[in-house]
């Protein structure tokens, strides 16, 4: 089949965005669109991902694939892509795909490409580019042989609905269990409904201007203006300080994000935080120091006190939505 | 417990990177070992220094300047090191061919586990642990954030960074795992450790005595520098509140996000 | 009879001595040999010889302590004799001058007495205390004898009343000063005892002149009621008293810190006479054959640091000075010599054999307290800003911070043990030259359209421009690297920049602890400065300044070294600078010293004329200024440090120019500037308060500030839009 084979991942019973990502990116770059649908209590879900362009899904359901277990998981989708053997695999790079993609391509036996921003299609070829060297290159990259093996990060491709619906298919997959060694003890996973960083649209971000843990109330508040897609990020001198853990972290040694409004508030920007962020579409800098490095990256700078400038763009921002 | 840890020389992260064709410039730049695999190197000692017993035993790809960065492992308390010497090789070597070049040097050696940084910030590809894991046939655990192994050296019990939260998961040693940061502090190496590794043994191969001769899978095509971004606009106003309502309105009518 | 029967003198031993022989005489020399030998005895009881032993173990390198003898003598005279150091703390001083002179006095008058009476007269019968010498005598004795006593009593007035809080109090303390007390106010009532029995009747000889010893005629008032019988009994057991007091006085010196007056001039003889920085030299063969690096044993201080322990009497001036101790961190100077000395003792337990020999024990088998940790805590070998006031404010020459410097060698070299956050400071300076690790290409991006020549380019030059990391990397201070070069070129200077070929100069690195480091960035500067040909170098930095100028030369670097404030001053005296018009909004002008321009280097006119010839604000001095400087908190790597302990130093010395009634703090030192602009910052001050750094006023004086590099176009076009 000339055809890609998207990778969808589940996540507290939904989809996650970013593989709706992939698939209509798939749909775009032509060919059959597959996807492999891999969870527990999961085949309902698969009805979605024809809308965004699946023209076929198999799902794999069932008990054991409860918790993601990258050999239990692996096995499972190289019998569906034995069976519909794609040019291309496509998943999204979220923090399970980027464990997930490189063993695949191993037991397939060629090479994968991460964590990519684009995607060009050249003859029979879909050319990667990824950033490098934390974002100061853009490499453009084309795997040698057949499935080409390409993790995407999120927010990279908008989602688009497409008419038709896509076959669904139960997938008849064997596991060897003898060879899922890794067993999960178990999971703690924090009680929030933010978004991850990772994927997250919007982030508001704080840093050593933030001056305490009791100030990010604020930041919080104001990512909530922005509905379920927004979360809070931090800088890692804000980490550092103890006043966010390291999870929200942005940076070279934290998260590498790619939303379409990423606002540092109190952020000076020093070169780790903004290979972490980089990418982000719209950049917006409140900082009171006028020369501070992060308005040299911000599409929208407020030299001000960001203790005015937040509390009053909360409430302009609740203006503006009546 | 017997230690591999498979780390890579990358520019230091404050370098000036400027590329050429498919690659980058590597005059004027100031190599490191990869930070992520400090904490791989001080993950083994730690253990080592637990049991009491054992070795670690670094591994690296690289051309000839690579000896730094092994020397700095072996400096921070590793015992030996396998350096594959093969600049050939290496210029060409994706994350499937680096991870073939390591499996076949790790292969030859004792080990209980095998570390790595989660990904070495030079191609940023985070792939080598989990093709490395596939080609010796044993599991790979991935952001690894603690690491426990039980005293018979049969299990490891690891904590892992997910998305959102953290797993604990056990697993058969040998396994390979790879390291995030917040798994551990990375010693600074001590002078005498410094001195001491200068006579350390380093076994140099190429990837013909390894027998290794697996092509990259992947090719980089083109290198390009990120387009600057354009100075971006200062929000003028009276005061906060002012600059505030102009943020605001930007937010709504030219960023269309709220 | 000891007296010539001469009228205007007095008998020696007048109520004292029986008919016949002389035995109470014979009794007060047999007394004075006992106390000299119980003197020996308690030098060994109070474990004196035992740290001796300890001394000369030391087996750390040291510098020559005899060489210029005859110099030393007459430094360490006139520094006793005049109190040249003593006196800089002018109440403390001036307790201490009384008191020792007052001791002087009273030992010569009693050597005086002592040859008269049992020398001279004896052996050759002749009699000199009389006529005017001895009421010259007398009255010298009384005067001094009185001194001391007043002395005494400003000295209580200090423990009792003033109670500083650096001052410490240990058991002999409560003594020392009763005692002494106790010795003078006998000896003036013996001596009025006297005079009421022999001189106050008008028919003595000596009557007319009994004033010559005013505080004992007036003492006499006291007795003149009494009979002749009782005056004589009490006399005798006073007389007594007052021998037993000050022979008891010469064996307590031997168990309490009054030993210093031995030791404490044999310290000063053995001073350091280098112009050098205090810290030891680690010679860089060291690195290639040493086993271990720092201190972190007893025995690997020199004799020399052993020694300084001696010469300490606790006086407590280094604490009073520190800037740790200000801000209530566990750092006195005082209490690491004390601490040392004590570990001394203690360590003696384990290493003196059953023959009483020292015997260095391998770590393997030392089972005893710990150095770093035991003896000297981390936090307080951490908290030092190696601000030198400690060294400069010691009336004995000891160096304090220099033996902590030691023992961060060890922590940093051989346990990699050291603040956490110092990890990235020493990768930084490993792998981009600065502590900050911005990227080194960088390095020369301040200069960027202000047409600064760089060396390679221009090939030689006069003066090298070192810049330094804070004016290279921070962009507070790169203004005022900005500032710089503008004024030399708008003096003409012929100067130069080395760009991105420039490298930290590595002073943080060795204050740290890390020589290794140090050495690595020194060495490659050296390199490249001989490279050029350089031979004068300007910097930016006194801490640079200060590496460059003294401890380069122990790896092969000597240039001629300046700080901008030298040439600054000089090329506005010889009117290469013209200052067109004051500067406005100044207010009062304070200028804060920086530890490493002045106590390390004694620069202190000439920011001070640079100041001054801006002729924009009234020069007013801090409470402590000049080399009682308080340090900005940044030295000794404490820049990159967190300061989780006690208050911050930086705020405290924010509040001490607030006092001082100035509007604008000026420095001459980047670390400085960066400290005092954030205490003011983290004071909410800035309504009040504003500092720049001393080039950014002559630039701005000269006309020179506008901006005429590339960002400063682009303010000009915005603003013109």
């Amino acid at each position: 089949m000339a055809g890609t084979l998207i990778y969808a991942e589940v996540q507290k019973g939904e989809i996650k965005k970013g593989s709706f990502e992939v698939t209509s990116k798939a749909k775009e770059l032509g060919g059959d669109v597959a996807v492999c649908l891999i969870g527990s209590g999961v085949e309902g879900l698969a009805s979605q991902l024809a809308k965004y362009g699946a023209d076929k899904v198999y799902v794999v359901d069932g008990p054991e694939y409860e918790n993601y277990v990258t050999e239990a998981y692996v096995q499972a989708f190289k019998q569906v892509a034995d069976t519909v053997s794609p040019t291309v695999i496509l998943a999204s790079a979220t923090a399970q795909g980027k464990d997930f993609v490189p063993a695949v391509a191993a037991r397939l036996g060629v090479g994968a490409i991460s964590d990519c921003v684009d995607l060009k299609k050249e003859g029979d070829k879909v050319v990667a580019k990824r950033p490098v060297y934390a974002g100061k290159a853009y490499a453009m990259i084309e795997a040698v042989a057949d499935p080409q093996v390409i993790a995407v990060r999120p927010n990279s491709f908008a989602v688009k609905e497409v008419a038709g619906a896509g076959a669904v298919e139960k997938a008849a997959v064997s596991l060897d269990a003898s060879k899922i060694k890794a067993v999960v003890k178990s999971i703690e996973v924090a009680q929030t409904d933010e978004p991850d960083q990772t994927e997250a649209e919007i982030i508001v971000s704080g840093g050593r201007g933030m001056k305490g843990p009791e100030n990010f109330k604020m930041l919080e508040d104001l990512a909530k203006l922005f509905g379920p897609t927004a979360t809070t990020g931090a800088s890692r001198a804000a980490v550092d300080a103890g006043w966010r853990e390291h999870s929200y972290q942005v940076g070279q040694t934290g998260k590498t994000v790619s939303p379409n409004l990423y606002i540092a508030c109190g952020i000076s920007g020093a070169i780790q935080h903004l290979a972490g962020m980089g990418t982000s579409k719209v950049i917006v800098a409140i900082n009171k120091d006028a020369e501070a490095p992060i308005f040299q990256k911000a599409d929208y700078g407020v030299v001000d006190d960001l203790f005015n400038v937040v509390p009053a763009l909360i409430s302009e921002i609740q203006n503006v939505k009546g | 417990m017997n230690t591999v840890v498979c780390i890579k020389q990358v520019p230091d992260t404050e370098t000036l990177i400027k590329v050429q064709g498919a690659g980058i410039v590597t005059e004027g730049i100031k190599w490191v070992m990869n930070p992520y695999d400090e904490f791989a190197v001080e993950e083994a000692l730690q253990q080592k220094e637990k049991m009491k017993a054992g070795a670690v035993t670094i591994v690296s790809l690289g051309p000839d300047r690579a000896i730094e960065a092994i020397r700095t492992g072996l400096a921070m308390g590793a015992d030996t090191a396998v350096h594959i010497n093969d600049a050939a090789y290496y210029d060409k070597a994706d994350p499937y061919a680096t991870a073939a070049a390591l499996a076949a040097a790790v292969k030859g050696l004792q080990y209980d586990a095998i570390f790595l940084g989660k990904q070495a910030i030079d191609d940023d590809a985070a792939q080598v642990p989990a093709i490395l894991a596939e080609m010796l046939g044993i599991p790979a655990v991935t952001m690894v954030v603690k690491f426990e192994v039980a005293a018979d050296k049969s299990t490891a019990t690891v904590t892992r960074e997910i998305e959102g939260g953290q797993a604990v998961v056990e697993v058969p040693l040998p396994a390979v795992f790879s390291a995030q940061k917040g798994l551990n502090e990375p010693r600074y190496a001590s002078l005498p450790g410094i001195m001491k590794a200068k006579k350390k043994p380093v076994d140099v191969k190429t990837a013909a005595d390894l027998g290794v001769s697996e092509g990259p899978k992947t090719v980089v095509k083109e290198m390009t520098l990120p387009p600057a971004r354009q100075a971006g606009k200062v929000i003028a106003g009276d005061d906060a509140a002012a600059k505030a309502k102009e943020l605001a309105r930007i937010l709504h009518e030219e960023v269309k996000i709220v | 009879m000891h007296g010539s029967g001469a009228e205007i003198s007095r008998e020696v031993f007048w109520n004292i001595l029986g008919p016949g022989f002389p035995t109470e005489q014979v009794l007060l020399y047999v007394l004075v040999v006992i106390a000299f030998l119980l003197f020996f005895h308690g030098l060994a009881k109070s474990g004196f010889f035992t740290r001796m032993k300890a001394v000369t173990s030391a087996q750390g390198p040291d510098v020559e302590r005899v060489n210029n003898a005859w110099d030393r003598f007459w430094y360490m005279v006139v520094d006793v004799f005049g109190h040249r150091k003593i006196l800089r703390e002018p109440y403390q001083g001036v307790f201490h001058l009384f008191i020792f002179w007052g001791f002087i006095a009273l030992a010569i008058t009693t050597a005086i007495v002592f040859l008269q009476a049992d020398v001279i007269w004896p052996i050759w019968h002749v009699w000199f205390m009389e006529g005017n010498f001895y009421l010259g005598l007398s009255l010298f004795a009384d005067v001094f004898g009185l001194v001391a006593i007043v002395g005494i009593l400003m000295a209580m007035a200090r423990r009792y009343f003033m109670k500083p809080t650096w001052l410490d109090e240990k058991g002999e303390d409560k003594v020392i000063l009763w005692f002494i007390l106790a010795i003078l106010v006998t000896g003036f009532v013996v001596e009025a005892l006297r005079i009421q029995a022999t001189e106050t009747d008008p028919a003595s000889p000596m009557n007319p002149y009994i004033w010559f010893s005013p505080v004992g005629r007036t003492v006499a008032f006291l007795f003149s009621g009494m009979s002749m019988d009782a005056l004589r009994d009490t006399h005798v057991v006073l007389w007594w008293t007052h021998v037993l007091g000050a022979l008891g006085f010469i064996v307590f010196i031997a168990y309490s810190k009054l030993l210093h007056i031995v030791m404490t001039p044999v310290n000063i003889f053995l001073r350091p006479d280098t112009p050098q920085p205090p810290i030891k030299v680690m010679p860089p063969e060291m690195f290639e054959n040493a086993e271990t690096f720092g201190i972190h044993n007893l025995e690997e201080y020199s004799w020399k640091d052993l020694f300084d322990t001696e010469a300490c009497m606790r006086c407590g001036r280094c604490v009073e000075v520190c800037p740790a101790f200000n801000t209530d961190k566990p750092l006195m100077p005082r209490d690491v010599i004390q601490n040392i000395r004590t570990y001394m003792e203690n360590k003696a337990k384990f290493a003196l054999d059953a023959d009483g020999n020292y015997r260095i024990i391998p770590d393997e088998e030392y089972t005893g307290p710990a150095l770093i940790g035991d003896g000297i805590e981390k936090d307080t070998i951490w908290a030092c800003t190696t601000c030198m006031a400690c060294v400069e404010a010691c009336p004995a020459y000891i160096l304090q911070f220099p033996k902590l410097i030691d023992l961060r060698r060890y922590l940093v070299m051989m346990e990699s043990d050291f603040p956490a956050e110092v990890m990235d400071v020493f990768k930084g300076m490993e792998n981009n030259s600065n502590p900050w690790s911005i990227g080194a290409h960088t390095r020369a991006d301040w200069a960027k359209g202000l047409d600064v020549p760089l060396l390679s380019e221009k090939g030689e030059a006069e003066y090298l421009f070192y810049v330094g990391c804070a004016g290279a990397f921070d962009d507070l201070n790169k203004k005022v690297a900005v500032s710089l070069a503008k004024i030399f070129k708008a003096a003409g200077l012929d100067f130069a920049i080395l760009g991105t070929e420039e490298g930290c100069c590595g002073d943080s690195a060795k204050k740290i602890g890390n020589e290794y480091v140090y050495q690595a960035l020194a060495m490659a500067n050296i390199e490249t400065f001989k490279a050029y040909n350089v031979n004068k170098i300007i910097t930016m930095c006194p801490h640079g300044y200060t590496v460059l100028k003294h401890d380069y030369k122990d790896l092969g670097g000597n240039f001629q070294v300046f700080h901008y404030t030298e040439i600054l001053d000089k090329l506005i005296k010889q009117g290469k600078i013209t200052l067109k018009q004051p500067i406005e909004n100044l207010g009062t002008i304070t200028y804060h010293d920086s530890c490493y321009l002045g106590r390390y280097n004694k620069i202190y006119d000439q920011p001070r004329d640079i100041l001054k010839a801006l002729k924009s604000g009234r020069l007013v001095e801090m409470k402590s200024n000049h080399a009682k400087s308080f340090c900005c908190g940044a030295g000794g790597g404490r820049m990159w440090m967190e300061e989780d302990l006690g208050t911050r130093i930086n705020q405290k010395r924010t509040q001490e120019a607030e006092a001082s009634g100035a509007k604008t703090i000026c420095t001459a030192c980047p670390f400085c500037y960066t400290m005092l602009s954030d205490g003011i910052k983290e004071l909410e001050l800035s309504e009040k308060l504003q500092a720049f750094d001393i080039a950014q006023l002559v630039a701005k004086a000269a006309g020179l500030d506008q901006n005429t590099n590339k960002a400063g176009n682009e303010d000009e076009q915005e603003a013109a839009n």
